[in-house]
């Protein structure tokens, strides 16, 4: 298909614009359409694409023309036949001949061979911005040829980086040996949960466990908490004789101070409420009278000074009258008769003006002497003349083209060729081979990497670890509970022995400070004076019975013994306190310690039973009894894997020789079709067979290429004929209808041409007689405000003592100040009389007031003896402090009554009389040491009784359970999703590596011819060198190959520039030429890389059609220098 | 008489959804499994039943946390307050569980067995034989006592019956042996899935899970409530769920923007959400184009829609395939070649290898995501994504 002309008939800011390519060149078919920036370059090319594919709904160009107006015309040639289109926003039909006829879009889309919009955009149109792109796909693409020769072909210029993109998303997720992937990741999170799952289940041993704990706890609470409560007793009958004590000499303090103070009743709340009240009032009163009086006096001066103005007033009436006033539609009187005052002389001028300019259109339309009412026609008229005259000169046109394009197409039919035969069977042969190139080489060496991973995973294991494998390996989860397990026992042993080691030590110690306390003897207990003293009356009564020496002898040293003794017991009060305190420590920790012992048995009988699980489960891994639990899971990982490792091995094996095998049977099948396809006996090699049967394809496709030719050549001519015949009917209807519309009309002799010159004028003026229209209404309604303002003012200007042709602005704005001093003169004095009315009733009120709180205060104090009425704040203050005395010393009574309560009578009274001062003290002592084992008992209980509840109160194991399935959900979703992105990139990979094998041989050869091209002999060609799992492109430099990643960017955008280049012959080679248009890309050339770019153009425009969109005029010049026969164009 | 009949509550199997990613209802549904036996003691008290049957499988496994038991303990409590005593048998989950290891859990628990396999309670004789071990290969029917005369006969059982896609095959028994053995009333339990299964004078009920744990549980949500009087036996179900899973269509066709998209979906949502009870929907897109390879983009939509709504949460997002050719444009014959390579027998072993080494490298758990069986279908889905994300490169350059 060829670009004949371009119509721009009604599209942004083009209105009946055309780019004619003209005929096409006798060399090469190359046009250069020059136009400054902005001139319309980019709008051309959206128009061109417009016309091919329609209009898009939001359309970016319809900014002069409604979508709906918009109309793109282009004349083509397909072979021999010429198309006449055009495309309008019709929401059907929207693509029609010259004459209006709607056009099949199956036309358009045969001769775009499919392609979309999308597809032709990119395949066939180049700049700058794709130009620096597609240099940086050849840097992503890493010189991968499948890819740029993809890319050189589509157009395309973000595959790598969507493959890329895809490729690192699965990577991400999960990649053989990836240390860091998402997987990973959950994996670690899922151990990790896995674990802490081990300790947070409520298993019955834990439970078991925890409850014996309490149960101690309990006992040991209930026994440190009945001394506890003896020593809280016998402290409290302490306190409260100290405290009655007290109370008592507090009581004889305020009786004395009592007496000092006036006699009589207590005041009530009433009274000092009154009192209080009356005092503020009066003072409140005396301040008020003062600064009454101040506020009459100052009124009074006030009054003197002000003056009315009963004129100013009169003005104001007035202006709020004009203010008020509308007019019937409702807007102010005010403001228009402002704007009419300023406006009106303006007005008539302009209008006269307008009247002069429509008298001169008049005549340049009609003829001298022709007035605007004989030529004006209204806006209906003109348009429908517009689209008449239209209509007839684009008939003509058309029907013209049509002729000649079917003599041409009729010119130049060829004979008839037929269809080859074997082509499909071939082709098929072909396709299967490719599929299977890699197969059988990659099975094998797959299936001996697996048997060496499968040795390596069986390293280190015994022999029969098959066997062992096979008959069923304990769950990992069960495996994992085993050494968890024992680690515990293990740990909770050495904890109870640890525990048991503290507890003796600190029993050890308590007891060896008794030892020490008692060996002393300084110390004289209970105990020991009532031995002595029971020695003593022993001795007294022998004494007395014999009264002989020898016992008195003995009853004296038994009494000094026995004194002695008493003595020592009064001097020790604080060491016998000491002893018993830790006498008590000693039978705590006591406990304590058989609690420890009772632990660590349990502890070793725990032990004891892991260590059984243990061996068994040892047993069935295939390791030693006493080899340590931890590595249990290790050496089940390693069964499992081994044996995974190994099933995997025996079935790639097997997948290794069903692939050699596929790859013989393509063989068989390609060397049938090719005998199919040639004709006769063929004995070639597998080595040979393959080129063979791909030149004897590439035979077959051109001439069935050639047979489709002459067949759609023939169908155009036919077209054609149609075509003609129509257009010739088309061209009588429009000239009949154009001869109706100017029939009657002072233009009925004029043709067509004529009339549509002359359609501007009209146009004008037509605007003008609308202008004048509107002119006249206005100065209609500016008098109209006029005479109503001087109607309604009357003498306002008297009043204010102006000329009576004062100007209107002036006269209101010396009423509206007039007016506003006048009003706030008269509010002035209204408000001076009455601040003096308000202070002369205040000055009547205070002075009663004062009276009244007087009288109050008297009342209040009746019945006190001794008081002074002058001063009755201070009054007041004395007697509440008696009142307070009075209510203290009732309450320390009542306090000394309660602090008796509760206690036995006899013993509180024994206990106040002892007055030992060190008493208390020592029961504090004892409390507090009660108090602290009662407290560490009850921790403990509290302790116990916390674990067992949170254990049963706590989810146990499932949140980390609800947390891990969670994961593993999402790991599952995730799994399937990435698993299949991987299979998309495989099966991208794939084509490609397809693809590079299908355009290597024409198309790389065509790039390098371009590339050198471009280069000047820069480079001296392009090569193929392998690389990994594809071929990798490279650039030869001075005979160096050098990376096509590793190129400057300029030499990248050439190389990509002669990959399009080479895209472009290869598709027109396939399926006929398209116009391929490129905007600007020699920008960043110098001239002599500029020349030879032109000259691939002219390369491209020998294939089929090239458009050079420039703006650089030295680049006209220089095409027309390069390129023979290159017609340009200007915008 | 009424009786409340539930099965498989799964004590402490956790809930597998995506959805709990948030952390809100993730704190809501910690405890799903007890939080539904809460509330099937509940409805037990409301509707005032004579027992509470539960066919077994209460606890997922064969030593439970203590904590679950107390859990368990707990609740039935509440029945025996109420004076509704609970008959129950073991399952294949908790065949091997000691209930009694620190004395009975309830009073009123009767556990029926082989010891003591009928329990009376009015004109009702209720049968039962729980698991004795974790695979029962052979049916229990010929097992159970002969319906007593005169009296009304129910009979707890744990069975796949004749089989389920999803349950092994325990204790497998047939409809019509069990409809014909004489009981007006079979309580049955094990699959997941409700439902009934009428004889000519005896009715038997599958109740499903009362909640389902993930978007493969759809077919449960409720305990049913059974009436037995003169006219026979009837069943109802009655809601129990917390969490509904459920697959929620939406069809892209025509919508134009993201904001066009995220409505529809919303409004689909919408239409499947139910009062009182969370939604996990796993929302399954037609007619997607190039959204279809961008699944990260359609989950966000989804979501956004989702956020919009009272308790509606995204458990995954799927794509309703096509199945149309590739899209015209720049990427058709890159497209069409992919489609030719991916259908080669190389390719599908390169790929076959890639799916075992994933599969391995996943947590045994869910492995099955992965099956072999599975290839065709994540073949087609990934070349189709592929296309779908290179067409919508193509159309943005």
């Amino acid at each position: 298909m060829r670009l004949r002309r371009l119509d721009l008939i009604r599209y942004g800011k083009f209105e009946t614009r055309s780019l004619d390519f003209g005929e096409r060149g006798a060399e090469s078919d190359v046009a250069i359409v020059y136009g400054d920036n902005e001139a319309g370059k980019s709008t051309a090319f959206a128009a061109w694409l417009d016309l091919l594919f329609g209009f898009p709904r939001q359309h970016p160009y319809a900014y002069r023309f409604q979508r709906s107006e918009m109309m793109v015309g282009a004349v083509l040639e397909a072979g021999d036949e010429v198309l006449e289109l055009r495309r309008t926003g019709a929401q059907n039909g929207s693509l029609t001949d010259a004459n209006g006829r709607e056009v099949e879009e199956l036309r358009l889309k045969s001769l775009l061979h499919g392609l979309d919009r999308d597809a032709y955009r990119t395949r066939f149109s180049l700049d700058v911005t794709e130009l620096n792109r597609g240099g940086e796909e050849i840097s992503r693409a890493q010189g991968d040829l499948g890819r740029l020769l993809h890319a050189g072909m589509s157009g395309l210029s973000g595959l790598s980086d969507t493959l890329d993109a895809i490729e690192k998303e699965v990577d991400a997720f999960h990649r053989k040996g990836g240390r860091t992937t998402a997987l990973r990741t959950a994996m670690r999170e899922l151990e990790d949960l896995k674990a802490r799952l081990a300790g947070s289940r409520l298993e019955p041993r834990r439970f078991d466990a925890l409850r014996h704990a309490l149960e101690a706890a309990e006992n040991d609470l209930k026994e440190t908490g009945g001394a506890f409560a003896e020593a809280q007793a016998r402290l409290a009958l302490r306190e409260a004789a100290d405290k009655r004590r007290g109370i008592r000499v507090r009581m004889d303090e305020l009786g004395r101070a009592l007496a000092a103070h006036p006699q009589g009743p207590p005041l009530s709340a009433d009274a000092i409420r009154t009192v209080t009240e009356a005092v503020a009032r009066r003072h409140d009163a005396a301040e008020g009278l003062a600064e009454a009086r101040r506020r009459a006096e100052e009124a009074r001066v006030a009054t003197e000074g002000i003056a009315a103005d009963p004129a100013g007033l009169e003005v104001a009436v007035i202006l709020d009258v004009l203010e008020e006033a509308r007019f019937d539609d409702g807007e102010y009187l005010l403001p228009r008769v402002q704007t009419a005052a300023a406006d009106i002389e303006t007005r008539r001028a302009s209008r006269a003006a307008l009247q002069r300019d429509a008298v001169k259109l008049a005549e340049a339309i009609g003829g001298p002497g022709a007035s605007p009412e004989d030529v004006r026609l209204t806006r209906g008229a003109l348009a429908t003349l517009r689209k008449r005259a239209e209509d007839l000169c684009d008939a003509e046109a058309r029907l013209k083209d049509t002729a000649r394009l079917r003599d041409k197409a009729e010119a130049e039919l060829g004979p008839q060729i037929p269809m080859p035969e074997g082509r499909d069977a071939l082709g098929d042969a072909l396709e299967a081979l490719d599929r299977l190139r890699d197969d059988p080489e990659a099975a094998a060496r797959q299936a001996e990497e697996l048997r060496l991973a499968s040795d390596r995973a069986a390293a280190g294991l015994p022999a029969d670890w098959r066997a062992i494998a096979e008959a069923g390996l304990p769950p990992e989860a069960e495996a994992m509970a085993v050494a968890a397990a024992a680690t515990e026992a293990d740990r909770a042993l050495r904890e109870a022995q640890a525990r048991l080691a503290e507890a003796e030590e600190i029993c050890a110690d308590a007891r060896a400070r008794q030892a020490a306390l008692l060996d002393r003897g300084d110390v004289a207990t209970d105990d020991e004076i009532e031995r002595t003293r029971g020695a003593r009356d022993a001795a007294w009564t022998r004494h007395r019975a014999s009264l002989d020496d020898a016992s008195a002898g003995a009853f004296e040293a038994e009494m000094l013994r026995d004194d002695e003794a008493r003595d020592r017991h009064a001097r020790s009060a604080e060491k016998r306190i000491e002893l018993a305190s830790v006498a008590h420590d000693l039978a705590r920790h006591d406990a304590a310690s058989r609690r420890r012992r009772a632990e660590w048995d349990d502890a070793c009988a725990a032990l004891e039973a892991t260590r059984r699980d243990a061996a068994v489960m040892a047993a069935r891994l295939g390791l030693a009894g006493d080899t340590p639990p931890a590595s249990f899971r290790e050496r089940r990982m390693a069964l499992a894997g081994a044996l995974d490792a190994r099933l995997l091995t025996e079935a790639s094996q097997a997948a290794a020789e069903a692939a050699s095998k596929r790859r013989r049977g393509a063989l068989v099948r390609l060397s049938a079709a090719l005998v199919a396809a040639e004709g006769g006996e063929i004995d070639l090699g597998d080595a040979r067979l393959d080129p063979a049967a791909r030149r004897c394809k590439t035979a077959l496709d051109r001439q069935a290429d050639a047979s489709r030719a002459r067949t759609h050549a023939a169908g155009t001519l036919e077209s054609l004929n149609r075509d003609l015949r129509e257009k010739a009917e088309a061209a009588e209807a429009c000239r009949t209808a154009y001869t109706a519309a100017v029939a009657g009309l002072w233009c009925a002799d004029r043709p067509a041409q004529a009339l549509l010159a002359a359609m501007d004028d009209l146009q004008e003026l037509a605007e003008l007689h609308g202008q004048a229209q509107d002119l006249d209404r206005r100065i209609d309604l500016m008098n109209a405000a006029l005479e109503r303002f001087a109607e309604m003012a009357g003498d306002l200007a008297g009043l204010l003592g102006l000329d009576p042709e004062a100007r209107v602005a002036e006269l209101i704005a010396r009423a509206r100040g007039r007016a506003g001093a006048a009003r706030k003169t008269a509010q002035r004095i209204a408000e001076v009389a009455r601040a003096l009315a308000d202070a002369e009733t205040a000055i009547g009120a205070h002075e009663a007031a004062i009276s009244r709180s007087d009288a109050a205060i008297a009342g209040a104090f009746a019945g006190q003896e001794g008081i002074d009425l002058s001063q009755p704040s201070e009054t007041l203050a004395t007697l509440q402090a008696r009142d307070a005395l009075r209510r203290d010393l009732a309450q320390l009574s009542a306090d000394h009554d309660q602090a008796g309560a509760g206690h036995d009578a006899e013993a509180l009274r024994l206990e106040e009389d002892d007055a030992d001062p060190l008493r208390s003290d020592e029961l504090r002592s004892v409390l507090h040491e009660t108090g602290e084992a009662r407290d560490a008992a009850l921790q403990a209980r509290g302790e116990a009784k916390a674990s067992l509840h949170q254990a049963m109160q706590a989810a146990g194991g499932a949140d980390l359970d609800q947390q891990r399935a969670t994961i593993l959900e999402g790991v599952r979703e995730e799994a399937r999703l990435k698993a299949a992105q991987a299979f998309g990139h495989m099966a991208a990979r794939g084509a490609l590596r397809r693809f590079r094998h299908d355009s290597r041989g024409d198309m790389l050869m065509a790039t390098e011819a371009a590339f050198v091209h471009l280069t000047r002999g820069e480079w001296s060609g392009l090569d193929v060198q392998p690389g990994g799992r594809t071929e990798r492109l490279v650039g030869i430099r001075n005979g160096e190959p050098v990376p096509a990643e590793a190129m400057s960017t300029g030499t990248r955008g050439q190389l990509y520039l002669a990959l399009r280049v080479a895209g472009y012959a290869a598709f027109s080679t396939r399926f006929g030429p398209l116009p391929f248009v490129t905007d600007d890309v020699h920008e960043t050339f110098d001239d002599d890389r500029a020349r030879a770019a032109l000259g691939l153009s002219a390369e491209m425009g020998r294939e089929g059609q090239a458009i050079v969109f420039t703006h650089h005029r030295h680049l006209v010049e220089l095409a027309r220098h390069i390129i023979p026969g290159a017609s340009c164009l200007g915008f | 008489m009424k009786f409340l009949h539930a099965a498989d509550l799964h004590l402490d199997s956790p809930l597998r959804a995506q959805a709990l990613k948030n952390p809100e209802l993730a704190a809501r549904l910690r405890n799903a499994s007890r939080l539904a036996l809460a509330r099937t003691v509940d409805a037990a008290i409301d509707a005032q039943v004579d027992a509470l049957l539960l066919a077994g499988d209460v606890f997922d496994g064969s030593v439970p946390d203590v904590a679950s038991r107390a859990a368990l303990a707990m609740e039935l409590g509440r029945l025996d307050r109420a004076g509704i005593p609970t008959l129950a048998i073991q399952g294949n989950h908790d065949a091997l569980l000691d209930l009694d290891r620190y004395g009975p859990v309830a009073k009123s628990l009767i556990l029926l067995d082989e010891t003591a396999p009928t329990f009376r309670i009015g004109d009702a004789s209720i049968h039962g034989l729980g698991f004795g071990a974790r695979h029962v290969p052979e049916s229990l029917l010929p097992r159970y006592p002969a319906p007593e005369p005169g009296r009304i006969n129910l009979g707890l059982m744990h069975t796949s019956l004749g089989g389920a896609a999803g349950h092994d095959r325990y204790a497998p028994c047939a409809e019509a042996d069990l409809l014909a053995h004489g009981y007006d009333y079979w309580a049955l339990g094990h699959i997941h899935l409700r439902s009934e299964h009428r004889g000519e004078r005896s009715l038997a009920v599958m109740p499903g899970i009362p909640q389902g744990r993930s978007i493969r549980e759809i077919g449960g949500g409720s305990a049913t409530l059974v009436t037995l009087d003169l006219d026979g036996a009837r069943a109802e179900p009655v809601p129990i769920r917390l969490i509904r899973f459920a697959t929620v269509q939406v069809d892209l066709g025509t919508a134009e923007s993201q904001a066009e998209r995220i409505e529809r979906i919303a409004e689909s949502l919408a239409a499947e959400a139910q009062p009182d009870v969370a939604l996990a929907a796993r929302v399954e897109f037609a007619g997607a184009g190039a959204l279809a390879g961008e699944p990260d983009l359609a989950r966000s939509l989804a979501e956004e829609a989702s956020d919009g709504l009272d308790d509606v949460h995204i458990e995954t997002v799927r794509f309703v395939r096509s199945g149309e050719a590739a899209p015209p444009g720049a990427v058709a014959e890159l497209s069409r070649m992919m489609q030719e390579d991916a259908a080669t027998p190389g390719f599908r072993d390169e790929a076959a290898k890639l799916l075992e080494e994933w599969r391995r490298a996943l947590p045994v758990e869910i492995r099955d995501a992965l099956d072999p069986e599975e290839l065709d279908g994540l073949i087609e889905q990934g070349v189709e994504m592929a296309v779908l994300r290179l067409a919508a490169e193509a159309g943005r350059t």
